[in-house]
């Protein structure tokens, strides 16, 4: 406790150099949280929108696939357009909207959106595979219904899909947003803190190299002019109340001391 | 000025001749003749005072 009041050189310096580094070790954590906000706010990219994005985009290449093989099957009659529906294309498309509707929670508006886009593409899986079906009985009206009724639902559910991009694409959005801002924010209050650590440090530095050198010159001075026996005059008291006035008040003594032998051994020999 | 603070060496000086007066100033941070420069406050003679009570104890007288 005393060292937080004395004015002592070992004091001051502790206080110095212990806030300067209480400075970057608050830095240091302040560093360390903003990067873990960084690094939650890219997790949400990696973990949650950029595989929603993937599932959405395969699911959509499968369905339109399936799209393409409805009607190679209306325009040929081969049923190998049939197979790679219901062994392919399907089964892609259910798998990758399974799978985007586990990634965010069960009541988001992503869930709904994927949730919205299997209903469509399982009301119009249902009417295409029953024009499929007629097809083989009636193809002119299997054709109708391809052209008609079934691409208002491949229309609506593929709108749907666009919807649900649509959603993941604001959260990216978003998210980049908030990750520009966490970064630029992070970089001011770093530099700001350094800024002000540096300049505290100059200060410091500044102030206790004000208070020593002038009276550690004057202490230069007086042994100087001790070592070559010059006692006449030579004033060793310095102001403060640390270690260097404490030595400066000892050489004082030792001065007078001096002082006192030469101007008594000055008075016998008169 | 500094008579007071002065007599003292003369006082040292009888109680145990150059080295009192050497222990005097070491203890004083003055000598002799800068004691006749300054002024006889309370707060020097008192400094005084408390050096010769040790003089003397040092010296046994």
């Amino acid at each position: 406790m005393a060292s937080l009041t004395s004015r002592s050189i070992r004091a001051r310096l502790y206080r110095g150099v212990g806030g300067l580094l209480v400075l970057l070790a608050t830095s240091s954590v302040l560093g360390l949280v903003l990067l873990h906000r960084l690094s939650s706010g890219e997790s949400t990219l990696a973990d949650k929108a950029q595989p929603y994005l993937a599932d959405l985009s395969s699911a959509a290449v499968a369905a339109k696939a399936a799209a393409n093989d409805e009607r190679g099957y209306l325009m040929t009659g081969d049923p190998k357009f049939v197979d790679e529906i219901r062994e392919k294309r399907d089964p892609i498309v259910y798998s990758a909207l399974d799978h985007a509707s586990s990634i965010y929670a069960a009541g988001s508006s992503e869930t709904k959106a994927v949730a919205a886009v299997r209903s469509g593409f399982e009301t119009w899986a249902t009417a295409r595979d029953a024009e499929l079906q007629q097809y083989a009985s009636d193809r002119k009206g299997a054709i109708d219904l391809a052209l008609g009724s079934n691409r208002d639902l491949r229309k609506a559910y593929e709108s749907k899909i666009d919807d649900a991009v649509a959603l993941a694409n604001a959260g990216v959005t978003s998210s980049d947003a908030s990750f520009t801002r966490t970064s630029t924010s992070a970089i001011w209050v770093l530099v700001g803190f350094l800024a002000f650590a540096l300049l505290t440090g100059i200060v410091f530095a500044v102030r206790l190299a004000g208070s020593l050198t002038a009276r550690v010159a004057k202490l230069t001075v007086v042994a100087e002019k001790l070592s070559i026996g010059d006692i006449d005059g030579v004033d060793a008291t310095i102001g403060g109340d640390d270690e260097l006035a404490k030595l400066g008040e000892s050489m004082q003594g030792v001065i007078a001391a001096f002082q006192e032998l030469y101007s008594s051994s000055s008075a016998k020999a008169a | 000025m500094g008579a007071k603070l002065a007599s003292y060496f003369d006082q040292a000086g009888s109680v145990g001749g150059i080295q009192a007066k050497m222990k005097l100033a070491l203890l004083t941070k003055m000598a002799s003749p800068k004691a006749l420069e300054v002024a006889d406050t309370p707060d020097q003679i008192a400094v005084f005072e408390a050096a010769m009570t040790s003089i003397r104890q040092e010296f046994g007288r």
